[in-house]
C-alpha cells in the first residue's frame, strides 16, 4: 500500500508565505492571551488547595456552593458534573487542615443520607509552586542548551542546532497558546505535554536535516533551495505515516481516555501537527536563510580578499 | 554469519532477562488481595522486585515537608538537622506499618514522603510532624519566679506569647532566674516556671504504653540509657521534695513531687492520655525528637477509587491506540509491518523488565512517556521501511535493498532518538513529580526501542534471507 507516489512540492519557494501564517498563529496566541488575561495556572504553580469529592447521588453546583461557602469557606472555584465535585482554592488557603475539615463538615451536613468519598486532595505550598515553576523553566532551559550543542556537533553548524530549537519554542509557545484559548488549566500534566511535544518536534526535524546533511554529501554542487526541497519530498511519506500513527494513538487517549487525560491528549493532537508543520516550513526555511546569508557574506569577503579560500 | 550471532545472543540474553525481571510482577498480579496484604505484612522480599506503581495509579499519600530552621538550635547546623529529621521520620513510619515507604531529602530543607495506599493521611501527618520534644525540668517556686509569673499575669498574656517574643517584655526576663521560661500544663492547672531542661528525650532507650495509675488509664512508661540513668539519679537526688515537671512539646504534662532518687533510670509519664494518644507518644519517643518542627507544605493524596476510574480509562484508551497502530502497521506494510510490530511488542515487555529491575516508579505521565517512546519505535521502522522502498524502486533487490535501508537510515534514528534522550536526561534531572516520571519511561524507553527497532526487526530479516523464506520482496 502506498499512499503517494512521487512528489515534488517547492516547499522553499513558499517560504514568505509560510513565515507569514507561523506569524498569524503566534498572533492569535498572544491574542488568546490578552482575552484570557494570561494563562489560567493550577494550584502547582500558584499553590493552593484542589479536593475532589464523590457522591452517591448527583449533587447540584448551586447546592455545594451555598454549603460550602456557608461553611466558611470563600472564594474557591467550584466545578461538578453529577457525583463528582472538585472544589479550588487558590493562593488564599492559610490552613489546609482547617479547609478540608470544613469542607468535610459543610458538606456532609448539607447532603446527609448521600455518601462521600474524598477522592483526591492536593495542597501546594507557595514555596513548593514557585520551586515547581522554577524547576520546569530549568528543564527546559538546559534540554533546549543541550540540543543546540548535540546538533552543532553531529551537523558541523550551530545554525542547525539553533534552528532546530526555534522549532521546538514555536511549537511549544503555540501549544501553550492553544491551550490558553480553550482556557485550560496549566497544570504539572500540561508541562509533561508540552515537553513530549518538544520530543516529537525535535525527532522530526533531526530525520529532516539528517537527510539534507546525506543529499549535500552526494551533490555538493545542487542548489541549495533544491537540496532542501528533495530532501523534505524525501522523508514527506514517511512524516505522513509517523503522523497518523501519532494522531491513532493520540486520537484514542483523546475520545476514550477520560478527564484526567483529556487535556494531554489535546495537546498532543495539536502538537503533533505542529511538529511536522514547524519542519517543513519553519526550520529548513530558517536554514535556508541563515545557510545564504552566510554564503552571501562570504562571497562578499573573498572579494575584498579578506578570506582566502577555493 | 557473525553478526548475525551477536544480534542474536544480544536479544536472547535480553529477553532472558525480562522474564526474569518481570516473573516476580506476574506472580505478584496473580497472588489474591488477602495474599498481597500479607506479604505486605511480613515485608516479604518479592516487594522489593515488583514493578512499582506511583500514587497517582494506585492511591497514596505524597507529602513535602519543611524544616522550620527559624526554630533550630543555633550551634546545630540545617543541614544535619534535616538529615536527623529524615531519619526520624523513617523510623516512626516503619513504626507506623506503611508498605514501602519513600522518604529522602530533596534540596536544602526540604523532607519528601511517599506513602503508597495509606487510608488514613490525616494520622499518619500527625505521626509525621510531631516534634515530641520531651524535657525534665524542675519546678522553680522561688520568688523571682513568683514575681515573673504575676507580671505574667498582669499583662494578659499566655506563656506561648511570652516565649514566642521573650525580648518584646523585658520585665518579665529580668525577673526570671537564669535559663528559666515559664510554660502552660495540659491540665489547665495554671501556670509553671522551669529551669533549664535538666534530661531530654535524647537519653530515651525505650518508651512503651502501660495501664496503670490509679483508674488503669494509660500511661507511658520511659526508660533511660546509662548516663540518662545516672543523671536522672542525680535529679532526683538533689530535688527531693520538689517537683519534676514532665514537659512534652513545651507543654506540662505532670509535675509529681520528687519523693525519694530514683537509681534504675525508668519514670513514667502521667498526662490523662486516651489509648490511642499514648501509643502516638510511646512510638515518637521511641523514634526520638525531631531537632526541628516540620510543617506540609504540600500535599498529594490521591484515594483507591480515584485511581480505578481513570486509570482503566487511561491504559484502556492508551492500548486502545497502540492496537490500532498495530494494525495500521500491518494493514500498510504487510509482512514488514508484521515484522516491526512484533519489535514494538517486545520494545513494550523489555521497557517495563528494566523499569521493575531497576525499580523506577511508573505514573501516569509515565505512562505518557511510554506512549511517545512507542511513537518513535514506529517512526524509526518507518523510516527504515520507506528508505527500503526507496531502494527497490532504484532497482536494488530485496536483500541489498534492505542493507542499504538499515545502513542508510541507522544515523538518522540514533540522531533523533539522541537529541530527544538529551532533553530527557535534563528533564529527569530538574523535573519534579510527575515531569521526573515521564523523564524516566522515555529515557530507558529511547535506548530499547533503538535496539528493538533496529536490531531486532534486522535480525528477522537476515534469518528469512537466510533460510530463503523471503524471496520476493514488496513493501
Amino acid at each position: 500500500m502506498k499512499f503517494i507516489n512521487s512528489i515534488n512540492i517547492d516547499f522553499i519557494g513558499k517560504r514568505r508565505t509560510s513565515f507569514i501564517i507561523s506569524l498569524v498563529i503566534l498572533a492569535i496566541c498572544v491574542g488568546a492571551y490578552i482575552y484570557r488575561g494570561g494563562p489560567n495556572y493550577g494550584i502547582d504553580f500558584t499553590g493552593g488547595m484542589l479536593m475532589q469529592i464523590s457522591f452517591e447521588e448527583n449533587v447540584g453546583l448551586q447546592d455545594v456552593r451555598t454549603a460550602l461557602e456557608a461553611g466558611g469557606i470563600d472564594s474557591f472555584e467550584l466545578q461538578t458534573s453529577e457525583k463528582l465535585i472538585m472544589i479550588r482554592a487558590k493562593h488564599n488557603v492559610e490552613s489546609q487542615e482547617e479547609f478540608e475539615n470544613k469542607a468535610k463538615t459543610a458538606l456532609s451536613e448539607k447532603f446527609p443520607g448521600n455518601a462521600m468519598t474524598v477522592d483526591k486532595v492536593e495542597y501546594v505550598g507557595p514555596s513548593v509552586g514557585e520551586y515547581l515553576s522554577k524547576q520546569a523553566l530549568y528543564a527546559f532551559f538546559f534540554a533546549f542548551i543541550g540540543i543546540i550543542i548535540y546538533v552543532a556537533f553531529r551537523f558541523k553548524s550551530t545554525l542547525w542546532g539553533v534552528a532546530g530549537v526555534i522549532g521546538i519554542i514555536h511549537d511549544v509557545l503555540i501549544s501553550f497558546g492553544m491551550v490558553i484559548l480553550v482556557n485550560k488549566e496549566i497544570d504539572l500534566t500540561v508541562i509533561a505535554a508540552l515537553l513530549t511535544i518538544a520530543g516529537y518536534s525535535i525527532n522530526d526535524t533531526i530525520v529532516l536535516f539528517d537527510r539534507m546533511r546525506e543529499n549535500m554529501r552526494l551533490s555538493v554542487k545542487e542548489d541549495l533551495a533544491t537540496m532542501i526541497n528533495k530532501s523534505i519530498n524525501a522523508v514527506l511519506l514517511r512524516t505522513v505515516v509517523t503522523t497518523v500513527t501519532v494522531f491513532i494513538v493520540s486520537g484514542c487517549l483523546f475520545f476514550l481516555g477520560g478527564e484526567v487525560i483529556h487535556t494531554f491528549a489535546y495537546i498532543m493532537v495539536v502538537g503533533t501537527v505542529l511538529g511536522v508543520y514547524s519542519t517543513i516550513f519553519l526550520c529548513s526555511p530558517l536554514v535556508y536563510e541563515w545557510e545564504m546569508g552566510r554564503r552571501k557574506r562570504l562571497k562578499a569577503a573573498r572579494q575584498q580578499g579578506l578570506v582566502r579560500g577555493k | 554469519m557473525g553478526k548475525i550471532n551477536w544480534k542474536l545472543w544480544s536479544t536472547i540474553a535480553l529477553m532472558v532477562f525480562s522474564v526474569w525481571a518481570l516473573w516476580p510482577s506476574l506472580q505478584w498480579a496473580r497472588m489474591s488481595d488477602d495474599a498481597k496484604a500479607k506479604a505486605e505484612k511480613e515485608k516479604n522480599p518479592i516487594l522489593g522486585k515488583v514493578a512499582k506503581l506511583g500514587l497517582d495509579l494506585k492511591g497514596g499519600t505524597h507529602l513535602l515537608l519543611e524544616v522550620d530552621s527559624s526554630k533550630l538550635d543555633e550551634n546545630v547546623k540545617i543541614r544535619d538537622a534535616v538529615d536527623r529529621a529524615t531519619e526520624i521520620i523513617r523510623n516512626r513510619i516503619d513504626q507506623f506499618g506503611v508498605a514501602e515507604p519513600m522518604i529522602a531529602k530533596q534540596g536544602d530543607k526540604w523532607i519528601v514522603i511517599q506513602l503508597p495506599g495509606i487510608k488514613d493521611p490525616k494520622s499518619a501527618k500527625e505521626l509525621i510532624g510531631k516534634t515530641a520534644l520531651l524535657e525534665f525540668r524542675i519546678v522553680n517556686k522561688s520568688a523571682e519566679a513568683n514575681k515573673a509569673l504575676d507580671l505574667l499575669r498582669d499583662k494578659g498574656i499566655s506563656p506561648e506569647e511570652y516565649r514566642e517574643n521573650p525580648s518584646a517584655y523585658p520585665e518579665i526576663t529580668e525577673a526570671l532566674p537564669e535559663g528559666a521560661s515559664i510554660f502552660s500544663s495540659k491540665e489547665d492547672t495554671g501556670y509553671y516556671v522551669l529551669d533549664k531542661a535538666a534530661l531530654t528525650g535524647a537519653s530515651l532507650t525505650n518508651a512503651k504504653v502501660e495501664f496503670g495509675g490509679q483508674f488503669g488509664q494509660p500511661i507511658v512508661s520511659i526508660e533511660f540509657n546509662k548516663e540518662g540513668g545516672r543523671a536522672f539519679s542525680d535529679i532526683t537526688e538533689r530535688n527531693i521534695e520538689r517537683n519534676l515537671a514532665i514537659v512534652l512539646d513545651d507543654v506540662v504534662q505532670s509535675a509529681p513531687v520528687i519523693r525519694s532518687r530514683i537509681p534504675d533510670g525508668k519514670a513514667i509519664i502521667e498526662g490523662n492520655f486516651n489509648a490511642e494518644d499514648a501509643r502516638l507518644l510511646a512510638t515518637v519517643l521511641r523514634a526520638g525528637a525531631l531537632p526541628a518542627p516540620v510543617n506540609v507544605i504540600e500535599e498529594r493524596t490521591v484515594g483507591p477509587s480515584l485511581g480505578d476510574d481513570s486509570i482503566k480509562k487511561g491504559f484502556g484508551s492508551a492500548l486502545a491506540g497502540v492496537i490500532l497502530v498495530l494494525i495500521f502497521m500491518f494493514v500498510y506494510y504487510r509482512l514488514s509491518g508484521m515484522i516491526a510490530n512484533f519489535a514494538l511488542v517486545i520494545n513494550l515487555v523489555i521497557l517495563m523488565a528494566f523499569m521493575a529491575y531497576l525499580q523506577f516508579t511508573l505514573t501516569l505521565p509515565g505512562v505518557a512517556g511510554i506512549a511517545l517512546t512507542l511513537a518513535m519505535a514506529v517512526d524509526a521502522n518507518v523510516l527504515i521501511l520507506e528508505r527500503i522502498r526507496e531502494e527497490l524502486m532504484a532497482g536494488k533487490t530485496a536483500r541489498v535493498a534492505v542493507d542499504a535501508g538499515y545502513q542508510k537510515v541507522f544515523w538518522t534514528i540514533f540522531d533523533a532518538n539522541i537529541t530527544t534522550l538529551i532533553a530527557a536526561v535534563f528533564l529527569f534531572q530538574f523535573g519534579t513529580g510527575p515531569i521526573k516520571g515521564f523523564a524516566v519511561t522515555l529515557s530507558i524507553g529511547l535506548v530499547i526501542s533503538m535496539f528493538t527497532a533496529i536490531v531486532i526487526t534486522k535480525l528477522i530479516y537476515e534469518f528469512l534471507f537466510k533460510e530463503n523464506l523471503l524471496l520476493k520482496f514488496k513493501i
